[in-house]
Parts: structure tokens; sequence; C-alpha cells
């Protein structure tokens, strides 16, 4: 009976509907409620969860959300092996495959954004140029921030000098540094109030992610080369 | 100061061939040829490929859907052809007059993945658009070679759309060390994404196949669209930085 349900496309389509009535209901929420959901970008998701938990009448679509990508997840990942058992035996391997290594591909990636949502670390440090910061285990030290403009470019943008555990590293915009599994990433700096600020990002789940992502270019080449020039 | 008039001109020109017929056709192809022009004379006039405003990725879309006539019109009639796709082509070039040009580069924007997410964008809109051309085709004149053709620009859409949304996901970590963010725009992204997966999925279902699956692909427009150019002016985005 179970297996049943999660073996139907109309699982799937039942699913993808409502989450994308969540996903709508949820791009209301937020522009409503920016005094809740300003910090929802700056730290992991469940850490952000159980922080707001007292405001569940305006964060309840999350936990929907969370819900439907599980049922989700489990749909997929049953019609993706029972189409690998049934159809690999066609002709066509290419054809019958393709799909399902993008199938494969969206629920590494889901698992990507669960462990990161679950286990990663994000935090914003704001520093003044000579401030000592000490974070998991070593101490960073802003020693200088340049201003400059690119010759195409109308913005000043920035280039923060820093030390941790006294090597020194250069971030930009666009370019982090990356230390002991933590990166450093250049997100703002102010030229009059003479600070940056530094975001500090431990991202568990950003290697599913990658291979996520290039599982997914390879389903995606199989389905160009199985649909082009196929058509009539 | 050229840039309206000379849109204007293509525009015109599109909108000229509405006719449907021969002269329809010749009038649509120099429309197009001004279009291309245009995109020539920005980036000349920027220094870099066109790409980084919105006025100049709505018309870069609108020449790919313009571009599509080629291909499409061996598939549908050219009188059907001609009164569809290039109303489309108008909107998009019409919707690009009123973006404001800013003429320059971003820091955030100097990143090869904020081009691959840009460029396969632009090119997964224009696939769902022709989509919804095929599908009005479809609708018109029950030809089932045309819900095939729907269904196929659609599924190629959609894997370019997220090849893009790969793409921006790189940039987006490498810039703010994020590759997801929790705003309306991510938000509705994510819908258009869900949604063309909908269609896709849902044609293999007896109650949402044929007539039925067709409305909806053609109905994927007005979300792409509002995804695109909606969210912010009306339901506001916060913390969203293009």
């Amino acid at each position: 009976m179970m297996l049943r349900f999660f073996l139907s496309i109309k699982t799937f389509l039942w699913l993808a509907g409502l989450s994308i009535v969540v996903f709508l209901a949820g791009s209301l929420y937020i522009p409503q409620n920016l005094d809740i959901f300003s910090e929802i970008n700056e730290m992991p998701l469940f850490g952000w969860l159980n922080k707001n938990s007292d405001y569940l009448d305006k964060i309840y679509w999350i936990y929907i959300l969370i819900l439907l990508m599980g049922l989700m997840s489990v749909n997929m990942l049953v019609c993706t092996v029972d189409a690998i058992i049934k159809k690999t035996r066609l002709r066509g391997l290419v054809r019958v495959l393709s799909p399902q290594i993008i199938h494969i591909s969206i629920l590494i990636v889901l698992l990507g954004h669960g462990i990161s949502a679950l286990t990663g670390y994000k935090e914003d440090v704001t520093l003044k140029p000579g401030n000592l910061y000490r974070v998991r285990g070593f101490t960073i030290r802003l020693d200088d921030i340049e201003f400059f403009k690119r010759p195409d470019q109308s913005s000043t943008t920035w280039r923060i000098h820093i030390s941790i555990d006294d090597k020194p590293h250069i971030i930009e915009v666009g370019r982090p540094s990356f230390y002991k599994g933590v990166g450093f990433f250049a997100k703002s700096a102010y030229r009059k109030r003479k600070k940056a600020i530094i975001g500090l990002v431990n991202d568990p789940g950003a290697g599913w992610e990658v291979a996520g992502a290039v599982l997914f270019v390879i389903g995606a080449v199989g389905i160009f080369y199985t649909k082009i020039g196929k058509e009539e | 100061m050229i840039n309206a008039p000379w849109i204007l001109a293509f525009i015109a020109l599109y909108s000229l061939s509405l006719t449907g017929d021969r002269k329809g056709r010749n009038l649509f192809i120099a429309g197009l040829l001004l279009h291309v022009g245009y995109m020539v004379y920005r980036g000349l006039y920027l220094g870099w490929v066109p790409v980084t405003e919105r006025h100049d990725i709505l018309l870069i879309m609108g020449l790919i859907v313009a571009g599509g006539f080629f291909y499409l019109n061996k598939r549908i009639p050219l009188n059907m052809l001609l009164d569809t796709l290039p109303l489309f082509v108008i909107l998009l070039c019409f919707f690009a007059v009123f973006q404001i040009r800013m003429d320059s580069i971003e820091p955030y924007m100097e990143s090869k993945w904020f081009y691959m997410h840009i460029v396969f964008l632009i090119i997964g809109y224009a696939f769902f658009i022709l989509s919804s051309v095929a599908g009005i085709s479809y609708l018109r004149g029950k030809a089932l070679t045309h819900e095939t053709l729907q269904y196929r620009l659609a599924l190629f859409g959609w894997l370019f759309f997220s090849f893009s949304l790969i793409g921006g996901s790189f940039w987006f970590y490498y810039t703010y060390g994020s590759y997801w963010l929790w705003t309306a725009k991510e938000l509705w992204i994510t819908i258009v994404w869900f949604y063309y997966g909908f269609y896709l999925h849902g044609r293999q279902v007896k109650a949402l196949s044929g007539r039925v699956s067709v409305v909806l692909g053609v109905a994927g427009f007005p979300v792409l669209i509002f995804a695109y150019l909606g969210v912010m002016p009306i339901i506001g985005s916060p913390w969203t930085q293009f």
C-alpha cells in the first residue's frame, strides 16, 4: 500500500503542486515579516528554526516544505529504483537512464542541502583594522581594507587583508579564502567607518551539492543526446 | 539616446509581421536584423557581452525567441506562427524599454559563474516561451506534433534553466557564501522550476494529458514573467541583489 503510494507519479504531482503553493505562501510571508526573517540567510536553517520557534504562525510553512521535500525524496527514490530495475532491460540504456540520473542528482542536492541546514556553520563578523576574532579554534585579524575601482565599473569594490592564525589572506567580492574547512567571504566594507563584514561559512553539504550538480549535467547531456534529432 | 527609437523600430516591424503572410515573414526578418544590430551596438557600446542588466537580458531573450522562428517555421504553418511568435517577442522588447539602464558591471558580477547563470537563464526562458508558441499552435490546430514539440521545447528549457540555477548557486556561493537564499525572488525561481517539472511529468497522467497539459505549458509564460519581472515590484524581495 505504502509502496504503491510512493511508486505513483500522481503522488509526485500532488507533492509538487503543494510545494508550489507553499513556496508561493512563503514568498508572501518573508517580505511581510522582515523582522523575523532578517537572519534566516545568515545561519543554518535548523538553527534559525529553533531560534524562532515562538513565531510558528509565521514560519510554519518552512516545516511543511521540509515535510514535502522529504516525501518527494522518498517518492523520487522509489520511482527511480523501480525504473532502473524494470527498464534497464530495455534497449536504449542512455534514454532510460538519463532521467533517472537527473532524479538521483536532485536527491543528492537535497541531501547536501539537508546536511548543511543541520550541521553547517554561518556567521557574519564585523571587524575594524586591528580587531581580532576567535572562532572555531583559530584567530582572525583584520589587517587592512583597500577600496578601488576597476576601469569598466562605476561602483567601488574592496579588497580585505586578513590574517588567520597569523597567515595572511586576501579576500575580495567573489574571491573568498578557505582555511580548515571554513570559507571567508568579503561581504561588505565601509570606507568612512573603516570596517568590513566578513562572512564565515562552513558548509558540510557543499561537496554533495557539487556532486549533484555534476550528475545533473551528465543526465541532462544524456537527455539532449537522445532527444535531439529524433523528434518525428 | 538612440536606444528607444531603435527598439521601437524593430517592435514596429515585428508588429507589422503579424499579418501572417509572406510579406509578414519578410517584415519579421527585417525586424530580427534590426534587433541583431541593436544587440551588436549594445555590446560595442558597453565593451562586454550585454547580459549584465535586465534591459539587455530581455532583448537577448526576445532575440532568441525571434530566432526560434526559423526552427518552428518548419513545423508550424507560417500564418499560425506569425500570429503568435511575434507577440511574445514584442512583449519582451516592450518590457526591456522600461528597464533602467546601468551600463556598468557591478563587482559581484565579475564571475564566470554569473555569466553561466545569466546565459542559461536567457536560453531556458527562451525555450519555455517557444514551447508556449507551440502549445498555442496545438490549441488552434490540434496537430499532435505541436503538442510533442511543446513538450520537447519545455524539456530543453527546463534543463537549461536548471543549468542556470547551478551556475547561479556557484556564483552566489563564491560571492556571498551561500548557494541558496530565502527570499521571495528565490522562492519564485523555485516555483518556475517546480511548475515546469509538474508540467513535464503531468503529461504522463491521463487527467492532465492532451489539452490540459498544453494549457498548463502555455500558462508557464505568465509564471516565468512574474518570477523575473513581477516579484520585486509587486511582492518585494529585500536582500535580493539581482
